[in-house]
């Protein structure tokens, strides 16, 4: 087995609500290796989303530990896991959360503008990134021009262009119909196995946990193998 | 990395954003307006213009009157170079092109006044005939009198005669430098002061020229103290402070208008707050998004700021630009009340921008504070 990138040790994430509390994740211990691609199951509510969140340091957990990479990122405060999402973790969401008004070339140069880039500089990394996804034509195209497949692909080069070592996918194919669902799968797989990325993504669908490499079920908090 | 945040905020509701710049602009048009007649009414016109003082009646400076004796007090002052006094033999304010005005001035009133002028031969022919008049060219325009006519004007001023209506000879036409004050009659005080019943002894006002101009204060104090008591106490000045006398006795303008002014950048700052919180929350999966791609709080906050100052400089700018296009027209159109005084400097125009910046970060200020709230689980779990 090859080394660990995601290291999750005795996580709980629990909500306080009026008296009560509400534990969502429940002592949760989960290990991610490198280029590894990890479907994540369960029924809604499980808790498949905050566990997406805590990893990809959007959220921060009530006890245990989240290192990425050997970095203790639950540690970190508001800053610092700023700082750390903008050059380690790509997001990808069910709504593709692009802004309206950018052209896809724009949405994908977001993340680069925090960089130290130079515009030549970022131009290139967006062209790669267009590139990879496959809409290296639609560069100047807003999002309302896109159709559902080719926003979501916008998204995923948005996710890609700061090249980090892993992109964390809540639902990537949720809004999507089955031939597109499976196109994007496939771009997924592709960026699993030839880009040596590490892939964490939640999902509904049997057939998208099919096309990972392996998946885990999560109930009330807990996972299943 | 700002810019483009601030214009895809700005550019995502375009209308909305145009609204309100247009708001803006409005706001910062009168603003521009109101305050550029400032000098009016404050006083900041700067250094007071000494070449022609004037002797108002204090309380009554449309209607009053001041008797001769006067004149004959200024003559005793030293350093005063020319002395002339002009009465107002008619005058209704409310219909100056139907009634022109009759004013009966002294032999020396185009030395005083030297922005008054007349051809030298015409007033030559006007001081050499006791019935004369010399008219302003716009009252020359209005009436279609020309030089030899005979001219028959009723008054309220009865004459020994009997009767109201006054007959003079146009012998010539005044023009003024700058073009103001051009409606209206001069005749000759001596024949007025002779063929009249009423008010006899007495003239309007008295104006005069110093020696040393930065005397001017000094001079003037020294009359308005000595007639402090008297029924006919004095108000001296020049154009400027008299203009100023007469406005701030109709009412207190400067509060009034600063009251205005208050009113209209109030309601801009609630309107611009709330079209940027409005923004805020409709764009609250936008924000959520350049969060989680590694947008700081801080970062998110000085952008929806910097956003709220591009929306109101960009109006304050069109504003304060307007008011200085449109400035001269409004100048010329209100004769000779501005007469050429009111001004729009660049000190204006800073203190407008500083405004904006004040106002475009107190609107900004709670929307930004949302905007840096604003958590992208939650954001993100709602959208
Ligand atoms: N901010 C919050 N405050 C309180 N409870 C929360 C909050 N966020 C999530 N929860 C609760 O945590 C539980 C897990 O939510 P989560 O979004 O992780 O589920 P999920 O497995 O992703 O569900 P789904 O498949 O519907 O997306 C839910 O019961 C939810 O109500
Ligand atoms: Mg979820």
């Amino acid at each position: 087995m090859s080394e660990i990138l995601v290291d999750v040790k005795n996580l709980s994430k629990e909500y306080k609500r009026g008296g009560e509390t509400l534990v969502v994740l429940d002592d949760l211990n989960l290990e991610i290796p490198k280029e590894d691609y990890l479907a994540l199951m369960g029924p809604s509510g499980s808790g498949k989303s905050t566990l997406l969140n805590l990893i990809g340091g959007l959220d921060t957990p009530s006890s245990g530990s989240v290192s990425i990479n050997g970095e203790r990122i639950d540690q970190m405060n508001s800053k610092q896991l700023s700082n750390w999402r903008a050059s380690n973790v790509g997001f990808i969401f069910q709504f593709y959360n692009l802004l309206p008004v950018l052209t896809a070339q724009k949405n994908i140069e977001l993340p680069l503008l925090l960089t130290n880039l130079s515009g030549a500089q970022r131009k290139k990394h967006v062209e790669t990134a267009l590139n990879i996804v496959g809409l290296a034509d639609r560069s100047g195209h807003k999002p309302s021009e896109l159709s559902g497949g080719q926003q979501q692909r916008v998204a995923i080069a948005r996710a890609l262009v700061s090249d980090p070592d892993i992109l964390v996918c809540d639902e990537p194919t949720g809004d999507l119909d089955r031939d597109t669902a499976t196109d994007i799968l496939n771009l997924l797989k592709s960026l699993n196995e030839d880009h040596g990325k590490t892939i964490l993504m939640v999902t509904h669908d049997p057939a998208a946990a099919e096309s990972a490499k392996r998946s885990l079920h999560l109930d009330k908090g807990k996972l299943i193998i | 990395m700002y810019w483009i945040l601030v214009k895809a905020g700005v550019i995502r509701k375009r209308i909305r954003s145009l609204l309100t710049m247009l708001s803006v602009v409005i706001a910062f048009f009168l603003y521009g307006l109101l305050h550029s007649a400032d000098p009016l009414f404050s006083g900041a016109a700067g250094e007071i213009n000494a070449e022609r003082m004037i002797i108002m009646p204090k309380h009554d400076m449309m209607f009053g009157r001041l008797p001769q004796s006067h004149i004959n007090y200024l003559e005793s002052l030293e350093g005063i170079a020319n002395i002339a006094w002009l009465d107002v033999l008619s005058m209704d304010i409310n219909s100056m092109t139907e009634n022109i005005p009759i004013f009966a001035i002294s032999k020396d009133y185009f030395k005083v006044m030297d922005r008054f002028e007349a051809l030298p031969e015409e007033k030559e022919a006007f001081f050499s005939n006791r019935r004369g008049a010399l008219a302003g060219k716009a009252a020359a325009d209005i009436k279609g009198w020309k030089v030899g006519d005979l001219v028959s004007i009723p008054t309220f001023s009865e004459k020994n005669d009997g009767s109201n209506v006054w007959e003079f000879v146009i012998e010539g036409i005044y023009t003024t430098n700058p073009a103001a004050d051009e409606l209206g009659i001069m005749v000759r005080n001596e024949y007025v002061e002779e063929a009249r019943i009423a008010n006899k002894g007495t003239v309007s006002m008295i104006m005069f020229n110093l020696d040393d101009p930065s005397k001017a204060d000094e001079v003037s104090n020294i009359i308005d103290n000595n007639y402090k008591n008297s029924a006919y106490a004095t108000f001296t000045g020049n154009e400027i402070t008299l203009s100023q006398k007469m406005l701030s006795d109709i009412g207190d303008i400067k509060l009034i208008i600063t009251a205005i002014i208050s009113a209209v950048f109030f309601t801009l700052l609630l309107v611009t707050a709330n079209t940027m919180s409005q923004s805020v929350r409709e764009r609250t999966s936008d924000l959520a998004i350049l969060k989680s791609l590694g947008y700081k709080d801080g970062q998110i906050f000085i952008s929806i700021l910097l956003e709220s100052n591009f929306i109101i400089l960009i109006g304050a700018s069109l504003g304060l630009m307007l008011t200085l296009i449109t400035m001269p027209f409004i100048d010329q159109a209100s004769g000779g009340l501005t007469g050429g005084i009111i001004v729009f400097d660049f000190y204006q125009v800073i203190r407008g921008i500083l405004i904006g910046v004040l106002m475009a970060s107190l609107a900004g200020i709670l929307p930004a504070y949302q905007a840096y709230k604003l958590k992208v689980v939650d954001a993100l779990a709602k959208g």
